[in-house]
Order: structure tokens, then sequence, then C-alpha cells
């Protein structure tokens, strides 16, 4: 395979005759790994153990929860998946209501959801589900967050319908 | 005389310097998608779909006296108003005059950095099948 980057440590001998890569996967990793992330990854493991993972699984589940019975007051709001032991995602449809539409509605007002087939193309034509719009939960999310989830939501609805 | 496709886009762009906000924005482009003259049925096939939406968008177009008329529709609603606008500055002109358009004001009002990129993406590709159906047209008018 030719080599699609030149910098450092992807030569081994270069001579006006011929030039000769290094081995692999050196040949490939051309100019300064990514020392970066490498670095970066100890003091993020370090920040997941002083919080500990069961708060954190927790703090989710409180979050979880309060979407769930939030969004469960909005007119003709579906949630699809309600596995006991999900984890922090809530995934749901509205009738009358594009998801796409909503995505857009709530990007407008700095909330971030995923709307569309998230990779399930098959199993969403089988069970006849256009899309969903999914909102997923993590430790530095917050309660007023879910409300202003759900206020956006409703907003969104009244908008669309 | 009909307005030129510049002239319809200097319209929109007017149109839309009128609003403070995006929430402005966004109840006019929904109350366009609400007010788009819905696709018989009949078109709305497989093949009248255009790929690289995240909703299901039909597009068809009908040539006629030598201008190409498009007919629209989607699932969603910000979609079928954004539909409208492009049917709007498009519909009604010469292959040439389609093919020729640089829909400068998808970027004027702001659509283009607004969107996340994969909703813009799709918004693209409703420009690109507009201008495939033109480009068409056109072959046809010099095959005959």
């Amino acid at each position: 395979m030719p080599v699609f980057a030149g910098g450092g440590e992807m030569i081994k001998e270069v001579t006006f005759e011929k030039t000769t890569y290094n081995e692999l996967p050196y040949k490939f990793e051309a100019g300064t790994p990514n020392i970066a992330d490498a670095i970066a990854l100890k003091p993020a493991i370090d920040y997941i153990n002083k919080i500990g993972k069961d708060n954190i699984r927790r703090h989710e589940d409180l979050l979880l929860n309060h979407a769930t019975e939030r969004l469960r007051s909005i007119d003709g709001l579906q949630i699809i998946g309600d596995n006991d032991h999900k984890v922090s995602v809530l995934s749901f449809v509205i009738s009358g209501v594009h998801p796409q539409d909503v995505g857009i509605l709530l990007d407008n007002k700095g909330i971030a959801v995923r709307t569309g087939h998230h990779c399930a193309e098959p199993l969403m034509n089988r069970f006849c589900v256009p899309g969903t719009i999914r909102a997923s939960f993590a430790l530095y999310n917050t309660i007023e967050e879910v409300d202003k989830l759900a206020e956006g939501l409703a907003k969104a609805v009244k908008i669309l319908r | 005389m009909a307005n030129t496709i510049e002239q319809t886009e200097a319209e929109i762009i007017d149109e839309f310097s009128l609003f403070d906000s995006w929430d402005d924005k966004y109840e006019y482009i929904i109350d366009l998608g609400k007010k788009l003259a819905p696709l018989p049925d009949e078109y709305k096939k497989e093949e009248n779909k255009v790929k690289g939406c995240q909703s299901t968008v039909w597009l068809v177009a009908d040539y006629r006296d030598g201008n190409v008329y498009y007919q629209a529709e989607s699932d969603a609603v910000i979609v079928k108003g954004l539909i409208s606008m492009l049917i709007r500055v498009l519909s009604g002109h010469t292959p040439d005059e389609i093919l020729n358009a640089n829909m400068d004001f998808i970027n004027k009002i702001g659509m283009t950095s607004h969107l996340a990129q994969t909703r813009s993406n799709g918004l693209l590709a409703m420009v690109r099948q507009m201008k495939n159906y033109a480009l068409a047209f056109k072959s046809i008018k010099f095959d005959a």
C-alpha cells in the first residue's frame, strides 16, 4: 500500500537513489502521534473514579426517571423501549409530528437530541417506525436540563401540529 | 413578466430580514410547509424519493413550454417549508436558468449555518435533485 501522508517516523532511509519507508504501522503514522489524547485519558479515568461509577449510575437513573415521567405527560408521546434496566437514553415518537422537525426546533433552543434511525433502519422498518427522537443523559446533565427538554418538546409540538 | 430566479431569491432574503429570531423564522417556514399543496398519492413512489434526506421527500418535475415545474412533498413540515421556498425560486424557469442558479439565498437567510450538517445535507440533496431534473429536460430538448 502506498503511503498517504509524509512526516516524522514514517521514513526508514532516504538517499538520492531511493526512499525506504518504515515498517508497519509506522509507515502510516506520519508526524506527532496523538499524545494529547493519550495523556488526557488518565485524568478522564481519574475523574470517573473520583465520582464513582455507582454515583454516576444513580444520577443517570434519576435523570432518566424524571425525564420519563415528564415526557409521558406530553400528549401523543410514546416511549420506544421500556426495559427496566436500560441505560439512560430515552427514545420516543410523538403522533402527528416528524422527529426531524422536533430535532430542528429543539436544536434552535440549544437542546441537543438525535433524530432518525440511529443505525437501526431495518428494525424500525419492521415495526413501521419512521424514526425516533432520542435524548441521552449523562453525569454532567441536570434535572433542570431535563425540565428544559420537556418544556421545549411541549412547545415544539404546539407549533408543529 | 414573471420574476427571475435572482429576484425571487432577493424577495425571500428580504422577507427573512424582517424576523428578529430563529423562532420567528421557523414559525414562518412551518407555516409555508403547512400551506404547501399536497402531492397526489400516485407520485409518492420509490423512484420519486430524494436520497440523502432524513425525512422522506418526494419530488416530481414536469416540462411544459420550455419551463420546468416542480411539485414536492415531505412527511416533515419544516422540510416542506424549505421545499416550498425552493419551488418558489426555481419552478417555472428554463432548464438553463435553473442549472445556472447559485441558490445563494439558502446561505443568506442563514439556513445552511443554522441546520446541523446532517440536516443541511438533505437540503442540498433537494437542490441537486431539482437541478438533475433540469439537466434531464435540457438533454431531451436537444434530442428532439
